[in-house]
């Protein structure tokens, strides 16, 4: 899982989602598919959320910019598996 | 074109329609009153693929229109269908159908008209009735659906997104 970033200014703003890239060797290869979640106060997800779910290969594409991620997905940051 | 076709066209556009208004109440949450409001989108976009892919299959559209039970039967096929059309392998589809069975049965109940045999008057609609308290939807957590920020719930509504796509006339 690796999060993106943009300016501060950006994501400080009210409503600015969290984004994620999951890659995933159980997924289907479909490309930038950005999957969007709102809030959900009753489990405590007070934030907007996009994920988008890749395949190894289709990661492969991003780092070699073959496949583009959407305007805003700067900055990566990988999060730690929990074990790790 | 037979008017079964057009029938099938009909509720798949219908379906694609439903499913982006429930992307952009996803998009945009500020736009959208409550959580029951987005999932009743997702139920009315999935009942209608699944009746576009009966029909397509052969079933009559005169048997399909009034019901609402289509959702837990059908939507593991499509998906399952849209599994392989991406070169999915047997055993990679096998482990995402449990999540995916549970999923659309989860999505059919929020239907009010499904009532499970009265076990599951949940629904993303009207208030029921349990043990003598009335319960709203407005309150409801409809835990199940969580399962959709899973990693397995991310592929389900991606393959979802993509089955509706295939449906549309072209």
């Amino acid at each position: 899982m690796i999060r993106f970033t943009q300016s501060v200014e950006v994501e400080v703003r009210r409503g600015e989602p969290i984004k994620l890239l999951e890659v995933n060797i159980n997924t289907v290869p479909s490309g930038i598919m950005p999957i969007q979640f709102g809030p959900i106060p009753a489990s405590g997800i007070t934030y907007p959320t996009t994920i988008i779910e890749v395949t190894p290969a289709e990661y492969e594409k991003i780092k070699r910019n073959e496949l583009p991620l959407p305007p805003g997905w700067v900055n990566e940051e990988p999060i730690p598996k929990p074990s790790e | 074109m037979s008017i079964a076709d057009d029938w099938a066209d009909g509720f798949a556009l219908q379906a694609d329609a439903d499913f982006r208004a429930w992307e952009l109440y996803q998009k945009y949450p500020e736009a959208c009153a409550e959580v029951c409001h987005k999932l009743l989108f997702l139920q009315m976009a999935c009942e209608k693929l699944c009746k576009a892919h009966r029909i397509r299959a052969g079933a009559d559209p005169n048997e399909l229109i009034k019901t609402h039970r289509v959702v837990a039967k059908n939507l593991p096929l499509v998906i399952r269908e849209e599994m392989i059309r991406h070169g999915q392998d047997s055993r990679a589809i096998s482990n995402r159908m449990y999540l995916v069975r549970h999923l659309s049965q989860e999505i059919e109940l929020l239907n009010p008209a499904v009532r499970d045999d009265g076990e599951r008057p949940d629904n993303c609609e009207y208030p029921w009735e349990i043990g003598g308290k009335i319960f709203s939807p407005l309150v409801w957590s409809f835990n199940p659906l969580r399962l959709c920020f899973e990693p397995g719930g991310v592929t389900f509504l991606k393959l979802l997104r993509c089955a509706l796509d295939n449906n549309l006339p072209h």
